[in-house]
């Protein structure tokens, strides 16, 4: 895997070629810059020394000419003092070297500065230049009205021309001075340069090989390191994959992902996957994996609300989700899928026990109640079997799911539930497939009964022993025939106590699960029986009443505690006759309806709620709820009116007494049918029920 | 009598006073160089001098030198003799100068310089304060009135 080494290059070149280069162009550079420096500095002394030369000369003779002329009367005065205050500016110039004035007879009669000797310069014309060692000199005559009265001899020394030219010199050398030192020391920076660019073009080389030997090493780590997680991804019983946040599956999976549901298309989603089993799945799993993208919500809040478990085929998955983050960003998500079709299978057998469990309890304690409820429930199961009116078939599935939690048929009332949820915003009739799974469920549950319960159940007529005892007694004490055979006709109807026991025990059983506390069940009944069949509706009706009783009147425990209300809730449950009318009542001590809920609900269904009365048929209209919320308990608005319905059916009115804070009582009047309602013993004081 | 007497009395201190007054310019004495051969000169010849034409006297052409300018002896000669004051003589040489003629004669700076050139230049003719005079120069009459004649009228301003 190791390479020879290399030799650094820039853009194409070596550094040794880049290093003749740079010299080369740095040499030719300073040559240029020193010869274009000297040049320029020859031709400023070649400009300029004539120039000053020819400035001194220019101020020698006029200079003579100016002080002959200022001179002149110092001159014809012969006054030495005269004469040499009028020298002036002259005797201040620093190119003056010395001023000679001499009177008409030669001789000198003031002077500035020395001169070795004046006699060749007089002897020269006047007005010429004499030319001397480190000097230039004139002299002119000083005349007055064209009589000489004096001559004047000027002297200028040529050391500012010497100086200049010396300086012009002195640039030169050391403009070549400093172009030879310059291209040297260039020379030098750039070889020691290029010398450390090659040790350090020799470091990164070393460095070079040692990464190549270090990435061999890791490669091979790597790759046992795959090959360990491969053996892993082979063999483990789950399916892990990742996916990105777009569903995309990652190319490396555990095999089993690929035994399960074949080698996904490069670039295909898990979405995609979902969809080919279950396309509601596949749309939730897009929402989530949106949510998780925007970032808006906690990734975990997000992933906890992505489906968390399939069925492909015959076989049920759970999907497990972990973030791989990276900050605080979730960059993929790993699947962990487990095939649960033996948990499931186990879960529902599981479940099905315990439901042929309760329901044995249920037999136990009554028979008949549990016969009246299978024959009744297999009616709206066979009714439902078909499309009907939309309204009618919910109530239909309300009513099953109440009747079936009574008795502990969980697996149908939560079917019930889940179909009331799936179709609470959709108009039309309950779905085929909905309809499918209620008679398969229904199906399954009294295949199981049937079992239990044998085939001729319905031949058999309750009597209690004391109610024997006294029709035995009077007909001891001479009972009429007529009157005997009506006796025994009303044993086949129910007593309607048995129907206010299985309504107290329903609500005992609610309020425990709601959190409501122990009720105290107080039952009246006179021992009024009734005909099964004709009552049935409104029992079952009824049975919504007492779940709202407990859901909505009844308060919590620390609420009437601090109320001052008794601790244990108290439901009565009463039926009474008298003057040809029949009626039944259920109260309980809680809150009282909450009137303005009513209201804001019942104008949120485009129901009249102006006054008390519309209020109060606003409570049992269909979809008028008080419930903040839909629970599997109640909330939906559907039993009321399904109650409502089966007292009109029986000829009945209903009567309504809400006190805040004390609780409700709901009268249901019925007139009394031909030999229908019995009371064979006085009426009794209220039986206390407690559970 | 007495009257007279009176009278006299005062018209001789009035001319002593206008005498007096006279005095307070001084006079000014043309001089040359002494033992010059010129003793005398006319007013006349004293102007045209003065005014650049060539003069001779003593054998020499005169070389006049005036005093400095805006000096009072320099106003006062130039009024006693070229009869000008210093404006007309300062617009005299302008218009000389501007024809291309002789410039205007030599100013000294001193009545000293006045006296040493007087009497070193040959032919140099000038004035100077009666009290300045060197015994090496020499007075000149101005039209036979010497400097000491009452009538000798060339004096400073």
């Amino acid at each position: 895997m190791s390479s020879p080494p290399r030799t650094a290059s820039a853009g194409g070149f070596s550094i040794r070629k880049l290093r003749t280069l740079v010299l080369i162009a740095l040499v030719a550079g300073v040559a240029v810059f020193t010869s274009v420096m000297l040049t320029l500095v020859h031709s400023l002394s070649d400009r300029f020394g004539p120039q000053v030369a020819a400035d001194l000369e220019w101020r020698t003779m006029r200079g003579a000419q100016e002080l002959s002329r200022a001179v002149d009367i110092g001159l014809a005065a012969e006054d030495p003092g005269m004469v040499e205050e009028a020298f002036g500016s002259y005797a201040a110039s620093s190119d003056v070297q010395a001023i000679v004035a001499a009177n008409a007879k030669g001789e000198v009669l003031a002077h500035h500065g020395s001169i070795g000797s004046i006699a060749p310069i007089w002897a020269a014309p006047p007005g010429t230049l004499v030319r001397g060692d480190g000097y230039i000199a004139s002299w002119a005559p000083s005349t007055i009205e064209g009589t000489q009265v004096g001559k004047i001899c000027i002297v200028v020394s040529t050391g500012r021309l010497t100086h200049a030219q010396a300086l012009l010199s002195s640039v030169s050398r050391t403009t070549l001075i400093a172009g030879i030192a310059g291209a040297l020391l260039g020379a030098l920076v750039i070889l020691f340069f290029t010398r450390q660019v090659r040790i350090r073009d020799q470091q990164l080389a070393d460095h070079a090989r040692n990464l190549e030997h270090k990435v061999d090493e890791r490669t091979r780590e790597l790759d046992e390191r795959s090959r360990g997680m491969r053996l892993v991804l082979d063999n483990v019983a789950q399916g892990f994959v990742t996916i990105d946040l777009d569903g995309v599956l990652a190319t490396e999976r555990s095999a089993i992902f690929d035994r399960w549901f074949g080698p996904p298309e490069p670039g295909a989603t898990f979405g995609a996957l979902l969809a080919r089993h279950d396309a509601d799945l596949a749309g939730w799993l897009a929402l989530g994996l949106d949510s998780v993208r925007d970032g808006f919500l906690p990734p975990e809040l997000c992933l906890e609300q992505l489906p968390r478990r399939f069925t492909a085929g015959a076989a049920t998955f759970a999907i497990e989700y972990s973030p791989i983050v990276n900050g605080d960003r979730v960059e993929r998500i790993l699947l962990i899928l487990s095939d649960i079709t033996e948990r499931v299978v186990r879960e529902r057998a599981d479940r099905e026990q315990r439901e042929l469990v309760a329901m044995v309890q249920r037999i136990t304690v009554d028979r008949a109640g549990f016969d009246e409820f299978l024959d009744e429930a297999s009616g709206l199961v066979a009714s439902l079997a078909t499309a009907g009116d939309p309204v009618t078939e919910r109530r239909m599935i309300h009513t099953l799911k109440g009747n079936c939690g009574i008795y502990g048929l969980t697996s149908v009332a939560e079917l019930c539930h889940q179909i009331e949820t799936e179709i609470a915003d959709e108009p039309g009739p309950v779905g085929e497939p909905h309809r499918l799974a209620l008679a398969e469920a229904w199906r399954g549950t009294t295949a199981r009964l049937a079992q239990l319960l044998g085939i001729d159940r319905r031949n058999v007529i309750e009597v209690e022993f004391a109610e024997l005892a006294r029709v035995i007694d009077k007909v001891r004490h001479g009972l009429a025939g007529r009157e005997l055979a009506a006796v025994l006709t009303s044993w086949s109807h129910e007593p309607v106590a048995r129907r206010f026991e299985r309504l107290g025990r329903h609500a005992t059983t609610l309020a425990r699960r709601l959190g409501k506390g122990e009720l105290d069940i107080v039952i009246c009944d006179e021992g009024i029986r009734l005909d099964t069949a004709r009552w049935a509706p409104f029992w079952s009706a009824l049975v919504h009443a007492v779940r709202n009783a407990v859901d909505h009147g009844i308060e919590p425990p620390d609420v009437r505690a601090v109320a001052g209300k008794p601790a244990r809730p108290r439901l009565t449950f009463s039926a009474t006759r008298g003057r040809g009318r029949l009626m039944i009542s259920v109260s309980d001590d809680g809150g009282g309806i909450d009137w303005e809920a009513v209201r804001v609900r019942a104008r949120a269904a485009g129901v009249p709620a102006e006054s008390q009365t519309d209020l109060e048929l606003a409570l049992f209209r269909d979809g008028v709820s008080t419930a903040s919320g839909v629970t599997d308990v109640s909330g939906r608005g559907i039993g009321m009116a399904a109650l409502r319905d089966a007292v009109i059916a029986l000829g009945g009115t209903i009567e309504l007494e809400s006190v805040t804070g004390t609780g409700v009582v709901m009268r249901y009047r019925f007139p009394e049918a031909d030999g229908e309602i019995l009371a064979l013993r006085p009426p009794t004081q209220p039986t206390f029920h407690t559970a | 009598m007495k009257t007279h007497i009176t009278s006299i009395v005062i018209a001789l201190c009035l001319v002593m006073l206008a005498g007096s007054a006279r005095a307070d310019g001084k006079k000014l004495v043309v001089v040359v160089a002494k033992g010059s051969s010129l003793t005398n000169i006319s007013r006349a010849e004293l102007k045209r001098c003065f005014l650049g034409e060539a003069v001779s006297g003593g054998g020499k052409t005169l070389v006049p030198f005036n005093a400095a300018p805006n000096s009072p002896d320099r106003a006062g000669f130039d009024k006693a003799v070229l009869g000008m004051s210093p404006d007309e003589v300062g617009r005299f040489w302008v218009d000389r100068k501007v024809r291309g003629q002789s410039g205007a004669p030599r100013s000294l700076p001193s009545a000293a310089h006045m006296a040493k050139v007087a009497a070193k230049f040959p032919g140099a003719i000038g004035y100077l304060p009666v009290d300045r005079m060197t015994s090496d120069v020499q007075a000149v009459s101005v039209d036979d009135v010497p400097y000491t004649d009452k009538r000798y009228d060339i004096a400073a301003q």
